[in-house]
This record gives structure tokens, sequence and C-alpha cells, in this order.
């Protein structure tokens, strides 16, 4: 009987299938494994802190700051990614010892001597306002513009915040991350607490839900605070890069593109005005 | 009516029909090898506890060969309230095997493996950092170092992943601990004993971010891990946690009364906690206040709540001690009870295997000789200092003082449940427990 298949046709094929058993990678049960690689990241990193909802991987395109600072980057030619933390040290812990490019946030007490080696760039104006607690206050709590009008009050300060005016004002200060300062208002361990509305009403749907309406804020605003992206001299790229951000911040204000993401994230009207506040002449300082 | 044959069908009857303690079916000890006489020092031994002052009631239950043998409630539940075989307890860390389970049931589907880094479900565990701390009186306390390797499924199981428990700062007081535990605080990270007001999902990303106390597989330090899995549960199956608990493992099991909220009308039925200085002081801990020690946070109250958001996969599940027994039932039968199979024989094997941990022990609640497998520690050797049970014998405990233990060479399950703080001073009474549940065995 004549052979389906010639000796050396079957050689050939053995050769081809042994070649295809070394040669081929092998399967993966659960698809292609994600490698280092994959989340390594080769560009210069900007850290800071979650802030929601401005700065927050919870948000679509990470908020309204990491938007307008991701466009400002892309603007500049500047090829950074943002990293956001849980906790201020590690903000302050990339600067400080791996002489992160920049950091970006707010109340970070920072040394003079640490201050001379950074270069602050205006990129949000906060209006906050003094949260307290109704159940405790029936009748309201106010504040005449002066902090002595709250005087042998305990108020609630950010981590990192410079609260010796108040202290000086004779008001204790207590302090915590910004949920936990929500939650001391709510127990009576502080009685107020400076918190940018979006801020703060963000936390209380999302954390405390049941005692939200239990809040309520002070009528005339707290403080402005503004938010910046600070860069660092030591850092080889960190001088130029501050100039170009500068620059391209000021593009976006002018061009209206940073008004139309302060929209997106937060809709329209006076809280555009609210978030960028004077922002265009502190934007006009040239970095020096 | 032959009067023999009616008393030889009584004894028959007697022998032969499973013995009923209201809604459980029981069988004579003798009849699954068990010794009904010695099995009555355990009575002694948990009376004598009770009778003492150092805790309130508990409720053992030991089965052998599938069938309950021993079952008996001692004590007060509450103030008042006597204990029952039915009374609800908070297992916390009895959790972690059910998470374990879950985690496995996906494994199995195919939906994820063991060595699948767990970045690849929650991206924040990728490019993690290890805190490594600097010489003291060093400029800057430490230092954040690359991860050699990514944190893999297996780690969180096996409790290598350099992920801390904060309590233990007061067990293992070490200052990269320490600043790392400072960090968990600063970034509200809890041990979800008691029970935060956001998700869990929210948690763990927040942990993910923060850096590991050592490089994942080259230390055993029990931990949140099991919360972290929790969480991968339902990024991996798109089923919030507790629901799929509920559908693929309690109600397969007819574990009734499991929750991770109970329900309203079972109120009545969950145990108090109670607090205990093994001297004779015996006190109703205050449902509305913590029990705080160091870093340990206890809410007892916690367990009162009818709904919420958190679903810790270490910490959040009441059970009683015969739904316990259904499950560990279904893991000493190699997956399966009942016709409900959750696991395979090899899965079961591949979890209480001994080298998931390497050459650490897990040495929090035992001693050398004991490995951590896939959800709980596993007795590796009779080299050690080891009281009772046989080489893989596995099992695990919870913070108010419950304890669970399966021999599979005997075909044995031994339950131990009561809610005593603090849980420090029960790790005797337990090993007794155990030591009494072997001893009975008649064969």
């Amino acid at each position: 009987m004549k052979p389906i298949i010639s000796k050396q046709a079957l050689l050939s094929l053995s050769l081809l299938l042994l070649g295809m058993m070394l040669i081929s990678s092998p399967a993966s049960a659960t698809g292609p494994r994600v490698t280092k690689a994959l989340f390594a990241i080769d560009k210069s990193e900007i850290h800071t802190l979650d802030f929601p909802p401005y700065l927050s991987s919870e948000m679509v395109d990470g908020g309204p700051i990491s938007e307008i600072v991701n466009k400002a980057l892309q603007h500049a030619g500047i090829d950074a990614v943002i990293s956001t933390h849980p906790v201020q040290r590690m903000v302050k812990y990339y600067l400080l010892q791996e002489n992160a490019l920049a950091i970006m946030g707010r109340h970070l007490n920072l040394s003079s001597e640490t201050r001379k080696d950074l270069i602050y760039i205006p990129v949000a104006v906060m209006t906050e306002m003094f949260y307290y607690y109704k159940p405790r206050y029936p009748n309201g709590l106010s504040w005449s513009g002066k902090l002595e009008s709250l005087k042998g009050k305990t108020y609630g300060a950010h981590k990192g915040e410079d609260a010796s005016a108040y202290q000086h004002a004779g008001i204790a200060v207590k302090q915590a991350r910004t949920i936990k300062l929500l939650k001391m208002i709510a127990s009576g361990e502080v009685d107020f607490a400076a918190i940018p509305p979006l801020t703060g009403n963000w936390l209380l749907s999302k954390y405390m839900t049941a005692d939200k309406e239990n809040f309520a804020v002070m009528q005339r605003p707290a403080q402005n605070e503004v938010f910046y992206i600070i860069f660092n001299r030591k850092h080889a790229d960190g001088e130029g890069m501050a100039e170009r951000i500068r620059k391209a911040l000021m593009k976006m204000v002018d061009d209206g593109s940073y008004a139309e993401i302060v929209k997106k994230h937060l809709g329209a009207g006076e809280v555009i005005n609210l978030h960028m506040g004077d922002l265009k002449e502190r934007l006009g300082i040239k970095v020096k | 009516m032959n009067k023999a044959f009616v008393v030889w069908v009584a004894m028959f009857s007697f022998f032969a029909t499973p013995v009923f303690a209201g809604e459980y079916k029981m069988v004579k000890p003798e009849k699954v090898g068990l010794s009904s006489e010695r099995l009555q020092r355990m009575d002694t031994l948990i009376d004598r506890h009770i009778e003492e002052q150092k805790i309130a009631g508990a409720v053992v239950l030991i089965a052998r060969k599938g069938k309950i043998a021993y079952f008996k409630e001692s004590g007060l539940a509450d103030v008042g309230k006597p204990m029952q075989k039915d009374t609800i307890f908070r297992v916390v860390s009895m959790t972690k095997p059910i998470t374990s389970t879950a985690i496995m049931m996906l494994y199995e589907e195919g939906k994820l493996l063991l060595s699948d880094p767990v970045a690849k479900y929650i991206p924040e565990f990728g490019n993690q950092k290890v805190l490594v701390p600097n010489p003291e009186g060093s400029p800057f306390p430490y230092r954040l170092e690359p991860v050699k390797r990514e944190v893999q499924v297996r780690d969180l199981l096996a409790h290598t992943s350099g992920l801390l428990y904060l309590f233990l700062n007061d067990v293992y007081p070490d200052r990269g601990r320490q600043m790392l535990v400072d960090m968990y605080k600063e970034a509200g990270i809890t041990d979800g004993f008691c029970r935060p007001d956001e998700a869990i999902g929210d948690m763990v990303r927040r942990l993910a971010r923060l850096p590991l106390y050592k490089q994942p597989g080259e230390l055993w330090d029990y931990s949140l891990a099991s919360d972290v899995l929790g969480y991968l549960v339902e990024v991996v199956s798109g089923m919030k946690f507790d629901k799929f608990v509920q559908t693929r493992i309690f109600d397969p099991l007819k574990m009734k009364d499991s929750h991770f909220f109970i329900p309203q009308e079972k109120l009545p039925r969950l145990a108090a906690v109670w607090k205990s200085d093994w001297k004779g002081s015996l006190v109703r801990a205050d449902d509305n206040k913590p029990i705080v020690s160091g870093d340990l946070w206890l809410c007892p109250g916690d367990a009162q709540m009818l709904s919420g958001k958190y679903l810790a996969g270490g910490a959040s599940v009441l059970s009683t001690p015969y739904d316990y027994f259904r499950f560990a039932q279904m893991l000493l039968n190699g997956g399966e009870l009942d016709g409900a199979r959750l696991l395979s024989r090899k899965t079961v094997e591949l979890m209480t295997a001994t080298n998931h941990s390497g050459r650490f022990d897990a040495e929090f609640l035992h001693s050398k000789g004991w490995k951590f497998g896939l959800g709980f520690a596993i007795q590796q050797d009779r080299e050690h200092p080891v009281d009772s049970g046989d080489v893989g014998t596995f099992e695990w405990a919870g913070i108010y003082s419950t304890r669970f233990s399966v021999d599979p060479k005997e075909e044995k399950i031994t339950i131990f449940m009561s809610q005593t703080n603090p849980f420090g001073h029960h790790f005797e009474l337990w090993d007794k427990v155990l030591v009494l549940s072997a001893s009975a065995v008649g064969d």
C-alpha cells in the first residue's frame, strides 16, 4: 500500500512542527501579562495630593486642575505626568529627596530655605468658606471678617496649613485631613474649618451623605487660596519648564480654553470667575 | 408485639438515626469515632471559664466525617440573654478564608491567575515603592525604593504582599512600620474593624498608592491584603463583593445566617462583646464606644448596622458556628457540600499547601511549624511546639475570639465562638479547645 505522506514530507512536517514548538510564545490563560514596563514612568513627574473634585483619579480627566495642567504641559511641550498621592508627606518626599520636576498643591508648609529653590506658578484661585455644624449652632455662625470675632472657638486646619493667624486671634487650632476635619466638625472637636465649597460638598456627599444637610457655610468667604504648580530649581529642567508652563497657562486664560475646562467640570457662570479670580494678573509675573 | 423487638427497634433508632438539637442534625459522638465521655471535658473547660468570669459565653461545635457530634452553647450571649446555638457572632478575620474562596472560584473560572500582578486589575498597584528607613539622624527619615517585582494575587492570599495591618504596630514595634502606619493614618486607612463610611474600593485605591513595608514575597505579614482581595472580587466579577459572596458562597452552602450586614429581624440574635481582664472582671462592651488599644480600633456596635458601603474581605462577616461549619465542611470535602461544588479538590489542595509563604512561618496566631496557604494557616510539621492536630490541619481565628480548625486526616472540624476582648488572652483557651477536640478521637 502506498503511504499517504512520503517519508520526506513527514520529515519536513516534523521539522516544521518542532520549529513551531520551539519558536512560538507560550499561551496565556488571561491574556497578555502586564509587565512592569507598562506602568513604568520614563517621564518627569509632578507630584500632588488628592484634592477632589479638582484633582483626583476618581474624576473625569483627573478633575479640572489636572486637565488644565495637562493641557498646559502639552502646549508647553513638556513630557511629564501628574502623580496624585493620598498623603502630603509623599509629595514633599519626592520634592525634597528625589528632586522631582514639580509638585502641586497648597498648605505645603515648606521652609523658607526650601522655598528659595522653588518657582511658584499659580494654577487656580480657590475661595474657601468656613464650614460649621448647624445642630451645634442652630442660630447660625458668622464672622465679621476679623478672626477675633471667632475667638474662643476651635479651628480645624488642614495638614501643613499656616494657622498662626487663628492662634493670634485666640482661636484654638487642631489639624487633620479635610474629610477628618468635617467629621471633627460634626463631633464637636472643632467648630469650623476653611474648605473650598466644591471640595466640602463633594466630600460630604461621598462620605457623610446622611449628615450633609447639617453642615452650613458662613456667609462671608474665609479666604482666597492660590493653588500652585511649584517647579524645582534643583531639577535640571525646573526653571525653563516653569517659564514655559506660565506662558502656556497665560495663553489658555487668554484664548478661553482655561474657562472651557472649568466649565466642563464645574459648570458655567460665576464658578468660572471664582476659580480664575486674579489669575491673569498673577500669571503675568515672569519667572525670575 | 414482641417486647424484645420493640426494645431492639428503640435502641437501633437511638444509635442509627441522627440526634436533633433544635433544628440541627447531630449524631452520637461514638457514631463518628469520638468519645462522648471525653467530649464532656469540653463542657468542663468552657463552664470553668464562664464561672471564673473570663468569658461570658461560648458555642463549641465539633464535627467528624461530616456529622456534628458535639454542639454546645454555654453562658450568656448578652446581658440577660443566654447563648444559643444560633447566636450570631462577629467572625472578623474568619471572613478571610471566605474571601480567599471567592478569589479561588474566579481563578477556577479562568478570570485571574495567582501569578497575575494585582495592578492588572487595580492599576493603582502599579509602580509601587517600598519604604526603607534611613539610619537614625539622617536628614530625611526614609527613602522609597521601587519594588523588585509587583504584588501578585498570590501575595495577597498568602500575606506576603508587603501591606500592613495598623494594629500589629503594637505587636511588632519597628521604625519603618511606625512610619508607614503614620502614613496609613494620614491617608485615612483603617483596619476595617470599625466600618468606615466609604466603599472598599476607595480605601484600596488609596492604600495601593502608599509605600509597601517590604518587598513583595520577602516577608509574611498579616495585613489588609484580604480587604484588597474583596475589592479584587468586585473588579474581576463585576459584582459587589457582598452580593458575590451571598449568591456564590452563602446561598449554595445554605449559610442562612451569614451576612455582611445583619438583617433587622436577626438583631436580637447578635452576641454582645465582653471586655475581660481574664482575672474575673467581665464587662459588657458599650456598643456606642470604640474599644481602643494602641493602634487597634474595634467597634462592636458597628455589627448592628443594617446597611453600609464598606465590605471588608478581611473583617466584615457575621456568622454562626453552624454556618461556619458548613463552610469548613465544604473545604474538608474538597470544595463540595451537599451537591454544591464551589471549588475543585485540586484547588483546595492548592489553598492548603504549605509552600506559598516560602521560608516564612505564620507566627501571628501560632508559633513555628505553621505556614500560611491561600487563606489560612496550615500545620506543616510536628517538629515544633504544637499542641494538637495533625500535619495538614488548617485554621484561622477572629479578633473577638472565634476560631475554626479543620483536621483533614481525622476528617474533623472544630469551631469555637465567643465575643470577648482582648483576644490576646484567648490563645490558651483556643488551644485547649483544640486539644480536647483532638483527644476525643476514640477510634
